[in-house]
Formats: C-alpha cells, structure tokens, sequence
C-alpha cells in the first residue's frame, strides 16, 4: 500500500513559496495514494518548466521529456501497455504553446491518458514572459505595452474534440483537486485536469484570492459539446470548476483488434516467423 | 540474340504505367531472370510523365544499365523524352492513337491500336494490358505466366474482369504474333525459381516485423510512405500497433515513449520529416532510451525532388540532434542487407539505449529488385541489458543510470517492481533525478560516450567485392553499392575492343560501406589500405559528404571520384566513363 511519503524523493521541491505547484504536487499523491497505485505501477510524462521540475520530486517511472512533447510520449507509452496508468504533467506554455498540436490531437483520438495541466499564463522558468493562456493586458519583457492576443481555453480546445473527460481544478483547493485528478486516471480515455494554479512571483496579480474570488463548481456534468464549450469559457468574471464535460467514446487504443485481449508489451520484441509474407514476394 | 532485357514503359499518371512495369518485372522474375525494375514519377497525381524501367537477365543483375532494348509508350511525351534511350535495333511499341510519324533510324516501331482493342474488349483502361501483350511477345515470352498473375491480381474482381485482362492480353500478343517479328530474347527455358523480388520498403519492413516490433510510427512522406502501407496491411496478422501521427515530432515521440516502456518501436520518414525529429533524437540519447528511426533520402533542401533520389543526408545524420551523443547509422547496400539492417537496428539501440538510424534513398527503397532469399534465421534478437522482473524486485536501490566500464547500464521497465527511475532530459544523477553538479555532469557525460567507444570497435568494416588482385577500386555506401556490382561486372567480363583496351587491363573490384557510424577507425583505415592502387569514390551528392568523412576520419583521399545529384540514380555507363578517363589519364578530379 502507498503512502504519500513513498512517492516522495531525495530531492524538496525548488519551487517558489507559495507557489501553486506544491497544491498540486501534494493533490497527486493524495489522488495515488488514494487509487492504491504504487510509485512502480504508473508512468509519468513531464514537460519541461516549472512543472516538469516535478519530475525530480515525484517517486515514480518517470520520463521528463522535450519541451511540449510528454503528449506524444504519452500515446505511445500507452499503446505500449495499455495496463499502466499514463500521466502527463506539463504547463500551459510547454503544452498549449510547442506541443497545442499534440494536445489537440491526442484529444481527438482519445488516448487514455491523463492530463493535469499546470496552467498559470506564464512562463515562469524563463523569467515570466506570457503563456498561451495570458489574458488580454497581461504585460512582460517581450511584449512591454501588454498581450493583445486572445488566450487559449484548453478546456474548449479538448471539448471541441469531443475528448473523454474534460475538468478543471484550482490549485489552492488540494482536496478538490485529489479528487478530480483520482476520477481523471479512472477515466478511460483522454482526461483533462486544467488546474488554476497561482504563480505568484510571475503573474502576482493573479493571486489564490483573485481565483477564489472567480471559481464556482459546475452544477452537473454534462456529455453535450455546446454546453460543455459554455461551461469551460470564463465569462462574467466566473471560472467554472469540476468535471466539465464527460463521454463514454472508447480509448484510443480499444479500437485496434489486437489490442482486445494483447498487450504490446508481452506480445512483442520476439522473433517472428515471417515465411508467410516471404512467399508473397516468389 | 540475348539474355538480358531492358524495358522502359513510358506515359502520364493515372494510365497504368506503373502496372505494366510490374506485371513484366514479375513475369520475367517467375521466368527464372534476375531483375531490376526502377519507378521515376514527378510529385503528382495525373498526368506528367512517368516511366518504369524493367531490366532482367539471365546472369547477374545488380543495378541499372542505359540501353533500352524495348520502349513502350503510352502517350505522346514518352515518345520525345524517351527515344534516345532506345538501342539501334531496338524496338518501340506505341498506341496507334498517338499521332506520329517515326524518322528513319534502325529502331523497329511498331504501332497498335492499344486503346482501341482495350475499347472493343469493354475497358479503355486495358490499354496498358493489351501494351504488356505485345511487349510479352517482342520479347519471346508466352502469356502462360503472365495470365496467372492477372487472374490472381484480379481475383477479388471477379471471374469477368480475370477473362477480360486475359483476353487483352493476349489480343496485345496476337497482335504482334502476326506481324512475325524476330523476338528480342533467346527462347526462354522457363523456370519456377525461389527468387524473391522486393522493394527496399519491404525489406525493411520485413526486417523490422521478423524483429519483433511493437509500434511503428509515421506521418506520410515520399519515398517512406509504402513503409507505412506495408506494415499497416499485416498489423493485425502479426499483433504489432501502426499509427499514422499528427507529425513527424509526434511520431518519433511516440516511439521514444513506447521504447521507454520496453516495446520495440520505430518511425521512417524522409530528410524534411527527420528534420522535425532531430531534437527528439537528443532526448533519447540523454535518457539513453532506445530508438531506430528510417530515413529514406530525397533530394534537398527543403520539399527539393520529392520522389528522386539522392544521398544528400549523411553528414546530416551522423551529426543531427543537439549535444554530445551515440547513435548508429546504417546505410544497407542491397535488400539483403537492408533486412539485415532492420533487424539489427533494434539490436543495436536495445543494446547500447540510444538512437540507430537506417539511411535509404528513393532509389533503393522503391526499385523492386530481386535478391534471392534474406535468410531471416541467421538473425537474433539481442534486447540488450533489460533487468530482470525477479532479480530487480530483490535490489536494493536500483540506480538505472550507473557508472559502469562499457558505460551500458541495467535498464528496468515501467511497471517493474523496484526499479523506479526518471529519463530525465535534465542531466541527471544515478536515479534520473536532475543534478546539475560539475562532477555528475563529467561522469554521466563520460558514461554516455564510453558508449560510443564501445560501440565503434564492434562496428563491422566495409566489404570488398570482386577480384582481389584489382587495378581499380570503387569505393561506395549504401545504394552505391548495387551500380558498383554492376560496373565491375561489366568492366571484368568485357571482351577487348580497339575501344576499350586500357579499360580491359584493369580489372575492377568494389568496397562498399555500410556501417558508417560510429566509424570503426581500424577496420576502416585496414579495408583502405587494401584498396587497388586507383580508386573511385562514388556518391550521389554534390558535395562528396562520404568523402570528407573518410578525409577527416581516417585521412584517407580516393584517387577520383564522380558525384551525381540531379535525382537521377547511377548508371553503369557513368561510372564506365569516369573510370576510362582515370585509366587513361585523363583524370579532372
């Protein structure tokens, strides 16, 4: 049985005090303890950022990839055994700005893999330039007057695509937030946690009372796009939390027949016999 | 009279030409020849000018030869581009509807009215099996072998559509049956021959399914695409994953995380696509994750000839990626060692846990070209150190990325107990975790190109082909190799005209290189001094890139060399020529 010490490493989070990562660090391990899985019994796919850096301080099989590209580890790591539960764990700007593609597409086919999406609208690593999920106004050093670009909804993004589970989740809420992410990896098929997550050396005016402030549960899960793409906007200065939007689309891959009853992992890296195919070259 | 033909079908896109050179290559291989057949298509769906060049012979064939014994034409165009080609004596087949008026030379035309007759028996688009009749009977070949393979290739068609191709095909061959010409070929003693016939595509898939694969990852791009198509066909049969990506970064990515989680897997694109996987090919040398990646080339920069060839990615592969790193490159000569190559792609990055790349080009990748068998039992499967379930569960504080003497460490799986890690794109200490530290940075630096040292010395050096007591070195990599074969063959079985006396004198040999990094120096440096006493570096890309890898490697310079980039891949004829102004001491280079 884990305990959330056991997915503790040598290493303390480097994070800023006070930054929202840590309530999302400790929803995680609540959300595996809480499943029963074990630090060998998941693998974990992290970007690179201030959220990547996670991938030192969690106890796991952990892969910390290219800046925008845990996705696509992802899929593949999940076609390669399917029974292992496959967690990314990436920021807005590594995975809404260099890999939005891979966001979108994975979305699309349903991988079951479960996202927790550190979104704070900056990159903090780099010294706090704007992230794809900047609102309009928001000043930094590349673009000094302020962001006139229209943010990105990665909820609505992954609605669109009709993916399996799409929530969003408030760092500074860790119960809350253990609880959505624990639904997401039990979810089968894409899972989205979009988790509001402060950080306050970057984007200060964003602060733990600014979202509190802002976010109101949704009131019921819903299955319909055009509802769920509602839900997922922030409108009115209101931010909806929970689950947004859920289907029962099957996972990616359930849809290839030799993957019904086989695992990758036991069915392949054997030598073939392939005297078959050769006759068909006489 | 002769046994050895050479046919070049020519017309427009979308008008069966690719068929006719199919049907004859696979007539002429179950008629106990060896062939070579070699597609040339521009980037288009309809029309333009495509052409299949079918050569067989009864000896040896390796790679492709000038004269065309025999031109079939579709359309218009393949009469103006292709004509030339066409030997004195030869013959030309073309489709009576074509409008033109031959110019008095010594080459047989022979008009017929191929779409008419396609007409009459209901399906204008036989015109192309009415072509391959008549060619069939030029040649001196029956239907007999040729109606099998249309009534299997039509089979799911239904028995109507199998009558009807048969009855044009043979309506092509009685056709030219009555004009009574004198067949191009010796009367054929029809075989049933063992002989396979394959794309380099397909050998390479061949390689990659009897290697066990897992995944295989791909976004379409000419010449690697029929890769995809192949492995896709027989997925389910075999129980492997093909998916096509979003993108090349996804693919490759997707391959790396498969590989992470101890499943063979691989991706294939062309030089633009490799271009998008190049920092992922970084990632998997610092996590030491292994990866086999199939880079068939095309002509560059950027979209360049996208379904010509060339050798224009060497140095670009040897050196692609960020940062200090092993990876493998392997350029196979012919389909045998392309399979041979696949298989041992899988090996190699098992083995060492980081990146093999195999380097094809159009022209090795989508000519058919018979090649005996491939001998899949001579191979193994070496998945290198993966820890074993019961022993890692009994170890105490499992550290993946050890220091050890060959700098190879135990590599434990997701989902094994005990063996808890981080590939870290940072650099790291023993357990993945991220260390910036000046020390762990020299000793995992140190661990990963301990690798490399370990890897060159095991690399096999180049072979040489041929007579041992040659005047004349050809020295060649990857799909050099077949023109090569095919030069020496014809330099040392000339028979001595007023023409080619000195020619005559030197016979020729071949040293080809397949494994071209990381370079075995030794075994390199040992094969060179082995060389004739002339030699004759071929490669086809502007700028020589094997060349200055030998110079700056080894120190090692050929006598000449003779570089060719227009898309258009060697023939023998070229090399023939270079070779005479070397001998001669005419030599520009």
């Amino acid at each position: 049985m884990p305990s959330l010490n056991s997915f503790n490493t040598s290493i303390f989070p480097t994070w800023c005090p006070g930054c929202g990562d840590f309530g999302i660090w400790g929803a995680l391990k609540q959300a595996l303890e809480s499943l029963k899985i074990n630090p060998d019994q998941a693998a974990f796919f992290f970007g690179v950022g201030c959220s990547g850096n996670i991938s030192s301080f969690i106890r796991g099989y952990g892969f910390h990839s290219l800046h925008g590209r845990s996705i696509a580890n992802a899929a593949g790591a999940k076609l390669a055994n399917y029974k292992l539960p496959v967690i990314v764990i990436a920021g807005d700007g590594d995975m809404l700005g260099e890999g939005l593609s891979h966001f979108i597409h994975a979305a699309r086919a349903n991988h079951d893999i479960t996202i927790i999406l550190h979104n704070n609208g900056v990159f903090g690593l780099t010294t706090g330039q704007s992230s794809p999920t900047a609102e309009i106004g928001f000043k930094s050093k590349p673009m000094p007057w302020e962001t006139t670009d229209e943010p990105i909804n990665p909820c609505a993004l992954a609605i669109m695509q009709q993916a399996g589970f799409v929530s969003r989740g408030f760092a500074g809420d860790q119960e809350g937030l253990s609880n959505l992410i624990n639904q997401a990896i039990n979810h089968s098929g894409f899972s989205l946690v979009d988790v509001l997550q402060p950080c306050v050396t970057f984007n200060p005016d964003k602060s733990y009372i600014w979202y509190r402030q802002r976010i109101k549960s949704v009131e019921s899960v819903t299955s319909d796009v055009l509802t769920g793409i509602k839900n997922s906007l922030w409108i009115d200065e209101r931010i909806s939390t929970g689950i947004i939007y859920q289907n029962s689309r099957p996972a990616f891959h359930s849809n290839y027949p030799q993957l019904v009853k086989d695992n990758l992992l036991d069915t392949t890296g054997k030598k073939r016999d392939i005297s078959k195919l050769l006759n068909g070259f006489k | 009279m002769k046994s050895e033909i050479s046919i070049k079908v020519g017309g427009p896109a979308g008008a069966g030409v690719k068929s006719v050179g199919q049907i004859l290559a696979k007539t002429l291989q179950r008629s106990g020849f060896q062939v070579f057949e070699y597609p040339e298509y521009p980037s288009l769906i309809r029309g333009g000018h495509n052409t299949e060049l079918v050569q067989a012979s009864l000896g040896e064939k390796y790679s492709l030869t000038k004269p065309v014994d025999l031109l079939i034409a579709l359309d218009d165009k393949t009469l103006k581009l292709d004509l030339p080609e066409v030997v004195s004596g030869g013959m030309v087949i073309f489709d009576s509807k074509i409008e033109f008026k031959p110019s008095p030379s010594k080459i047989i035309y022979l008009s017929i009215p191929l779409s008419d007759i396609a007409q009459k028996l209901g399906n204008p688009l036989m015109a192309n099996v009415v072509a391959v009749g008549a060619g069939l009977k030029v040649m001196g070949l029956s239907t007999l072998m040729t109606s099998k393979l249309l009534t299997d290739q039509f089979f799911k068609k239904g028995p109507d559509v199998v009558a009807a191709n048969i009855k044009a095909l043979e309506a092509g061959w009685n056709f030219v049956k009555e004009k009574g010409f004198k067949p191009i070929l010796d009367s054929v003693d029809v075989k049933p021959s063992n002989n396979l016939m394959m794309t380099g595509n397909e050998a390479l898939s061949l390689g990659a399914i009897s290697a066990g694969l897992g995944l295989y990852a791909a976004y379409p791009m000419t010449p690697s695409t029929p890769i995809l198509h192949y492995l896709s066909a027989h997925q389910q049969e075999f129980g492997y994953v093909v998916r096509q990506a979003e993108d090349e970064i996804s693919a490759v990515n997707m391959i790396i995380g498969a590989m992470h989680m101890g499943v063979r897997a691989m991706c294939g694109t062309s030089g633009g696509g490799f271009a998008l996987m190049n920092e992922s090919l970084a990632l998997a040398g610092m996590t030491e994750t292994p990866l086999v990646v199939v880079l068939v080339q095309r002509p560059g920069p950027a979209t360049g000839l996208p379904t010509w060839t060339e050798q224009g990615e060497l140095q670009y592969a040897i050196h692609a990626a960020h940062g200090e790193f092993l990876k493998f490159v392997l350029a196979p000569g012919d389909n045998r060692e392309i399979f041979q190559m696949a298989f041992e792609a899988f090996n190699l990055a098992e083995r060492y846990q980081t990146p093999a790349i195999i380097m094809l080009d159009k022209f090795l990748s989508e000519s058919s070209m018979t090649c005996g068998n491939l001998f899949p039992d001579k191979f193994t499967i070496d998945r290198g150190k993966i820890s074993d379930p019961l022993k890692l569960k009994r170890t105490q504080n499992y550290q993946r990325y050890q220091l050890t003497d060959d700098g190879i460490s135990e590599r434990s799986l997701p989902g094994m107990e005990g063996g808890v890690f981080c590939a870290n794109s940072d650099e790291h200490e023993y357990h993945g975790l991220v260390d910036e530290s000046s020390s762990m940075r020299i000793w995992q630096v140190d661990k990963r190109l301990k690798k490399m040292d370990a890897a060159a010395k095991m690399m096999p050096g180049p072979k040489f082909i041929g007579p041992k007591n040659a005047k004349i070195t050809i020295v060649a990599w990857g799909s050099g190799k077949l023109a090569g074969i095919e030069t020496m063959e014809m330099i040392n079985n000339e028979q001595k005209t007023k023409n080619n006396e000195q020619r005559v004198k030197n016979r020729v040999n071949v040293l080809h290189f397949s494994y071209l990094w990381p370079m075995n120096v030794k075994a390199v440096s040992e094969a060179l001094k082995n060389c004739a006493p002339s030699t004759l570096l071929i490669e086809q890309n502007a700028t020589g890139q094997f060349q200055a890898l030998l110079k700056e490697q080894i120190g090692w310079e050929p006598t000449a060399h003779l570089r060719k980039y227009d898309g258009r891949p060697f023939y023998a004829e070229e090399i023939i020529g270079k070779i005479d102004k070397l001998v001669n001491g005419l030599m520009d280079s």
